[in-house]
């Protein structure tokens, strides 16, 4: 590597992350540490019928007898579930506010400050939020709009609520509470998140979206999201994170379901940008999430986007299981890590019905001492006739310290399948970052264009809303801010 | 004898019809164009005729030579004389072009009782063809239409053409990407070709290519099926107003 | 255990370490979800086998007509001693319980290699000396009902240019598990092929590992036609600078064969290169699996490492899978993997077929294309022979 790009990179790295601040605010926390106490507060706190609570009881038992998973490529020391506190919501939430009076002025500053403003005369055009504030939902724009549509848009612990037939019916069906240890974990202690269902042939018209912001120090977040399209419906939902620079660790553990029915399609875009820890490796959030769909009926579309820049720890692996014939899934991926954050993430492709169709396109970025996995499987089951797959990952490494890994798991049992895989690893090409400074750039910009372009084919792919947020926070990881 | 007789053929792919009662019929030495709009059916009715398996025949009926056409299988018609041009033709790395036509001339003579070539006269007989249209000898040595250009692969089926010396010879829109060069290589190989015992099917979007070769017929093609037919004469409407007046 | 039968029986650091595997076997202590040398084999297909073994050196030969050309017979996994100014060939012996010390250090997580080393009942030992050029021709024989657990040392000196064949002329009925340690030193050349063609009793377990010092060059190709069992693990280690390592395969599979195979390059140095490729044609029920693995190391910068991955399915029944990874652990690197899995394609089959080609001689044509890079840099008898094999195996396709 020449000075110039090292001195570029120096730079980056000594640069803050911006979402860093801390909200001063009263909350009310049970114990920490996790037994049935703390699930029936939880439940309590949140008014639940008794088969919710049953439920998470049921599933915490599974965890009990759970070890974690240990497949990934990931080094951190064990995380101790008796230290963490497990529900967190500002003073004052036993009853989500009406509206926005009801709400501390506090709150709203915070998402102003994050660029989320909540009040009616400033909220984003065309975007739809639930805002979620550490275990609690504190608000949710448009609502009525999308209510006028049969749309139901509102935090889970709402719809547990209001739909509760559509919560059993659906919850815990794509990823089963037993499918892991931490999607035992989340079932049994899951605060909030939001609960969307499309009804037939209704094509949302506005971008939903939840922000999620952890707050509070020592406090877990558990958030459960359930998207449902039913028939020939259409979503697009987008979620995005941010939480303050703290030096201890915080988990998250969160589990996402969608279902797409026949000719449904639903795309769900993530920007997570979560505290990755400091210079030093020290503290940062850490991820672990399970996203699956299920494109159950026929002609049904699930397609994942994600920028995944923030977290000490990333462990994620947005996964769509092909059931419907002719379904499509898709995963666009653009990972960053910086420092010393480590992320272990992918996809899985199930195909299961016939002509089922996916398409895999990662970009990974290391810089620093960072390490960066990909993970993916793509099975053909022996039924998935004419099934295709087309997979793409490129790594690009920025520094001789950082790894970049790819571990793609490949298994075909159907002859009339195509599978295909492309990888690639390559350090940031010096020719095209002379050629850009030739041409007048500065090497940052030159670095930030570069990367810019490699990651535009998963760019792209998010709602047009946030493809410019997104181009923007690449650029700003690069600056070392985030990862 | 019959020589091409297309009856109230009817065609569709997963599902969806493709041909609808087409009928066609060519004579020995016959020169046929059809031309059409895309979508109206002209590729499908080329991968019919060659016996492509993607395409589910409904009904009707081709008569090819006194016999049913459908009957045979794809290698069956080839080594009966008919040969089409493909317009997108695949690369098969690892063929290498030499054997592959030897193989399939030899498949050809089989079929006719005749003796098969052996390596040394085929070569020299594919030599002297590649010769005659101005093709480099060098590409004689690579893999089937691997790392060919567009016009390339085009004269290198023409090629193939004059090799097997096929009856009855359907360009699938050859014409379609090729530069003025090409097209001449392609026109003349068409033009040395033809004689009384062999017939054309030539499928095109535009009346460039008809200019050179002068058909004996022209179709014009609509949603499955011929709307009219007519002489050259037709193509030169075609090329003046469109397609929408049929 | 008949402790007699084992190399090193009296070993006591040795022995003490094979009880340890031993017992930890016994236990089934070890991750069996994830173990890589347990795909598509069940352990007890590893651990259930009646254990016989009888050394015998009567028909096993060294011949050299010309000191250029040898070849070698092994039969039972011994050989007979030979040496001449340009290459020793002997068994190995007590003193050589050094070099068996390191290999048991390292912890492999492979349970073929576990087994090899507790089982261990041959080995041979052969030496290149420098400079020379050669071409070697191993020929592995066994008497039926064998099971051989042999552990090879090839020391390949400075600048030896070396053609080494292997072949397997097994009987019926046996185990081979037969670990090979090849030592590339500095500027040696080796051009390795490995042909694998024997009954469906019979069982192979093939591992090598390779070092490659400075400027030296290893290249590998393993034909893979038997109808019996086969695993193929090479590894190498590229320890030199401007070292290279060339991994490749073909297997053809039918009936109800399994193979597996695993390659995997490390890069310890900078301006090295590696190429790792399998192929594989599967039909009937038959069964594969191929890893492949490029680590670079820290500091080997300029690395070039390319991996490729082909399966050509030919019936429902059968199944591939594949795990081509990239461990990178510096930035100056041009590294790639391409893997795909499919049918034999439709397209060139119609196109082949529209120019008068029966369906069968088709198929052959385009099975035939997927290896022929594979096979165009052979020695004319090798070529042939292969050929042969492929031709068989085509013959029983449709």
């Amino acid at each position: 590597m020449n000075t110039e790009t090292s001195k570029t990179l120096e730079k980056y790295a000594q640069e803050k992350y911006k979402y860093g601040f801390v909200t001063d605010i009263d909350s009310d926390r049970p114990q920490k540490g996790l037994n049935e106490d703390t699930i029936k507060f939880i439940s309590k706190k949140k008014n639940e019928p008794e088969w919710m609570l049953s439920w998470r009881l049921n599933c915490y038992k599974k965890w009990l007898k759970m070890p974690n998973p240990n497949w990934a490529n990931l080094n951190f020391p064990e995380i101790d579930y008796q230290d963490i506190y497990y529900y967190s919501a500002p003073k004052g939430f036993e009853k989500k506010p009406k509206d926005l009076s009801e709400v501390d002025p506090k709150l709203i500053e915070t998402y102003n400050k994050l660029g989320i403003p909540l009040e009616e005369q400033k909220v984003l055009a065309g975007v739809a939020v639930d805002a979620v504030f550490d275990s609690v939902s504190v608000a949710t724009t448009y609502k009525e709009e999308l209510e006028k549509l049969g749309i139901v848009f509102c935090s889970i612990s709402e719809a547990v609520q209001i739909h509760p037939e559509l919560v059993k019916k659906y919850l815990g069906s794509v990823i089963p509470p037993g499918d892991h240890s931490f999607s035992a974990l989340n079932s049994a202690v899951f605060t909030d998140g939001s609960f969307v269902y499309i009804p037939e042939n209704v094509k949302c018209p506005i971008e939903l979206s939840t922000y999620f912001r952890i707050n509070a120090e020592e406090t877990g977040q558990f958030e459960r999201t359930l998207i449902i399209a039913d028939k020939g419906s259409y979503v697009s939902y987008l979620e995005g994170c941010t939480a303050p620079q703290r030096d201890t660790n915080q988990l998250h553990a969160a589990n996402v379901e969608l279902i797409a029915l026949e000719d449904a399609e639903i795309k769900y875009a993530t920007i997570q940008n979560w505290y990755p820890g400091d210079e030093n490796g020290k503290g940062g959030i850490y991820n672990f999430v399970t996203k699956r769909g299920l494109c159950n009926g026929k002609n049904s579309k699930i397609s994942w986007t994600q920028v995944e820049t923030g977290s000490a720890i990333t462990w994620k692996y947005p996964s769509c299981i092909l059931k419907g014939d002719n379904s499509i899934g898709e995963f666009y991926s653009v990972a960053i890590t910086n420092n010393f954050q480590q992320a272990d993430t992918g996809t899985k492709m199930t195909h299961i019905g016939k002509k089922t169709r996916s398409k895999i396109i990662s970009k990974g970025i290391s810089l620093g001492n960072s390490q960066n996995t990909y993970r993916g499987k793509v099975s053909i089951l022996r039924k998935a006739n004419k099934a295709r797959n087309y997979t793409q990952c490129d790594s690009l490494l920025v520094g001789n310290k950082c790894g970049a890994h790819t571990i793609p798991y490949i298994d075909s049992k159907n002859n009339s399948a195509v599978v295909e895989h492309e990888a690639s690893t390559s350090k940031i090409n010096e020719e095209q970052l002379y050629y850009c400074r030739q041409r007048g750039l500065s090497h940052e910009e030159a670095v930030s264009l570069i990367v810019n372009g490699f990651c535009k084919q998963v760019l792209q792919e998010l709602p047009m809303e946030f493809a410019v947020e997104a181009q923007k926070l690449v650029s700003i990881s690069l600056e070392g801010s985030v990862g | 004898m019959i020589f091409l007789n297309i009856n109230n053929l009817s065609v569709s792919i997963e599902g969806k019809k493709i041909l609808n009662d087409f009928n066609l019929t060519i004579n020995q030495g016959e020169i046929h164009a059809i031309m059409g709009p895309n979508g109206s059916g002209k590729s499908t009715l080329a991968n019919v005729l060659a016996g492509n398996e993607d395409y589910e025949v409904d009904s009707g009926k081709i008569m090819y030579k006194d016999k049913d056409l459908l009957d045979l299988n794809i290698e069956e018609r080839a080594q009966r004389g008919i040969f089409i041009a493909f317009q997108y033709p695949v690369e098969i790395p690892g063929v290498k072009i030499t054997p592959f036509l030897q193989a399939s001339i030899n498949s050809k003579l089989k079929n006719e009782n005749k003796p098969e070539l052996d390596r040394l006269s085929f070569a020299k007989l594919l030599r002297k063809k590649a010769e005659d249209l101005g093709i480099n000898s060098e590409m004689l040595k690579r893999s089937i239409n691997t790392g060919f250009s567009g016009g390339e692969k085009k004269k290198y089926e023409i090629l193939q053409m004059s090799v097997l010396n096929p009856e009855f010879t359907i360009f699938d829109e050859t014409d379609s990407g090729l530069d003025v060069d090409a097209l001449r290589i392609v026109t003349e190989g068409i033009n040395n070709f033809k004689n009384n015992n062999n017939s054309f099917l030539i499928i095109t979007h535009y009346q460039k290519l008809l200019n050179y070769i002068n058909p004996d017929h022209v179709h014009i093609m609509r949603n499955g099926k011929i709307v009219k037919s007519g002489d050259i004469s037709l193509a030169g409407e075609i090329e003046e107003s469109g397609y929408q007046n049929f | 255990m008949h402790s007699k039968e084992y190399i090193f029986s009296d070993h006591a650091i040795l022995n003490n370490k094979r009880e340890k595997i031993f017992s930890k076997l016994i236990a089934k202590n070890f991750d069996k979800k994830n173990n890589e040398s347990l795909k598509n084999i069940s352990f007890s297909d590893l651990s259930l086998f009646d254990y016989y073994y009888k050394p015998s050196n009567k028909k096993s030969f060294v011949i050299s007509n010309d000191n250029e050309n040898y070849k070698i017979k092994i039969v039972n996994g011994i050989v007979k001693k030979y040496k001449d100014d340009k290459i020793e060939v002997r068994n190995i012996i007590n003193s050589d319980s050094n070099r068996f010390l390191e290999q048991y250090e390292n912890n492999l997580d492979d349970l073929v290699i576990d087994f090899n080393k507790i089982f261990l009942n041959s080995g041979i030992f052969i030496d290149i000396k420098a400079n020379s050029k050669i071409s070697l021709n191993l020929i592995y024989e066994n008497d039926h009902n064998h099971t051989i657990f042999q552990n090879n040392f090839l020391n390949f000196q400075k600048n030896s240019k070396v053609k080494l064949i292997e072949e397997f002329n097994l009987s019926h009925n046996t185990i081979n598990n037969i670990n090979c340690n090849i030592s590339a030193h500095e500027g040696a050349d080796i051009k390795h092929d490995i042909i694998q063609d024997f009954s469906y009793s019979n069982k192979l377990y093939l591992t090598t590992n390779t070092v490659c010092e400075k400027n030296s060059s290893f290249s590998q190709n393993t034909y893979n036609f038997a109808n019996g069992f086969v695993r193929n693990f090479h590894f190498a280690k590229l320890n030199g600078e401007f070292s290279k390592a060339c991994l490749k395969g073909c297997f053809f599979l039918k009936g109800e064969n399994i193979c597996s195979n695993k390659t995997q390059v490390i890069h310890n140095r900078e301006n090295c290169e590696s190429n790792q490729a399998y192929k594989g044609i599967l039909n009937d029920n038959s069964k594969a699996n191929y890893y492949s693995n490029t680590v670079v190391s820290e500091n080997a910068q300029k690395t070039e490492g390319y991996q490729l991955s082909k399966g050509m399915l030919l019936n429902d029944n059968c199944n591939f899978f594949s795990k081509p990874e990239l461990r990178i652990f510096t930035d100056d690197v041009k590294c790639s993997h391409g893997s795909t899995i499919g049918p034999l394609d439709e397209r060139s089959l119609f196109y082949l077929r529209s120019r008068g080609i029966n369906k069968n001689q088709a198929m052959k044509m385009i099975i035939y294309s997927f290896v022929e890079e594979d096979l165009k840099n052979l020695d004319n008898n090798i070529a042939e022979r292969i050929n042969i094999y492929l031709s068989d195996y085509l013959m029983d396709l449709v």
